[in-house]
């Protein structure tokens, strides 16, 4: 899965560089972001503002990472487009991890 | 699957779907298919799954055909919508959403088989734009 990383402070940012995190992009998804946490990473920072479909087994994949991470690791979504707000909304994931705006206002979130 | 989800999106969006509406179409259509895929075909590759799309004046339908493993019917005709909120699923569950979210988005999911032919019939009422 093609990504884009960015240390911030003590956050990574994470941006990823595909359309969808549909079934055929899950498992990769985790691989990916399952390499970061196994170096050490702890607080991502996902930034989905390219990714413009996202289903069950997608959002499946989030949730798998955000388990990795545990109680010492922090996630955060942000930049996410309709499509996925959409699926956000109706699954109603901002009840499991934060979901915010921009990059600005996520990695505010992680300093406060 | 991206070029599917291109074009339903875009009969959705000719058929009048509101912008908010098409997204969750097109994730249904999507989960439908990956039903298929993964379930009945246990993601072996080389297998056939027919989308037969019908719009009409007054509704959407998407059916998913396949030939593979038949699902329980029953437990596929069942109401799982009370399973698509994180707190009821278990917040970090990972699977198990697909039904519940064809369930909530449509106005009927109907789970079929006969004569080896698995279908999934998904209804969605619509004001289709007249031409």
């Amino acid at each position: 899965m093609k990504i884009e990383e960015k240390r911030v402070g003590s956050s990574l940012l994470v941006r990823i560089l595909e359309l969808n995190i549909g079934a055929d992009r899950a498992v990769a998804f985790k691989e990916t972001i399952g390499k970061l946490i196994e170096r050490g990473e702890r607080r991502i920072v996902l930034d989905l503002s390219s990714v413009e479909f996202i289903d069950s087994s997608g959002l499946g994949a989030i949730l798998s990472v955000l388990k990795r991470l545990g109680k010492d690791g922090e996630l955060v979504v942000c930049g996410i487009t309709p499509p996925v707000a959409s699926m956000f909304k109706l699954t109603r994931m901002d009840r499991v991890f934060p979901v915010h705006e921009t990059v600005e206002e996520a990695l505010a979130a992680f300093c406060q | 699957m991206p070029l599917l989800v291109n074009l339903v999106g875009s009969l959705c969006e000719w058929a009048g779907a509101c912008h908010a509406d098409r997204h969750l179409l097109v994730l249904c259509l999507a989960e439908a298919a990956n039903n298929s895929i993964i379930h009945a075909y246990h993601g072996e590759p080389g297998n056939k799954v027919i989308v037969e799309v019908t719009l009409s004046p007054e509704r959407l339908v998407f059916e998913v055909i396949d030939t593979g493993e038949t699902a329980d019917v029953a437990k596929m005709n069942t109401d799982r919508r009370h399973a698509i909120g994180a707190a009821s699923l278990g917040a970090l569950a990972e699977s198990g959403r697909g039904l519940a979210i064809m369930q909530e988005v449509m106005d009927s999911v109907e789970y079929s088989t006969e004569a080896g032919y698995n279908r999934l019939r998904l209804t969605k009422q619509v004001e289709t734009k007249k031409s």
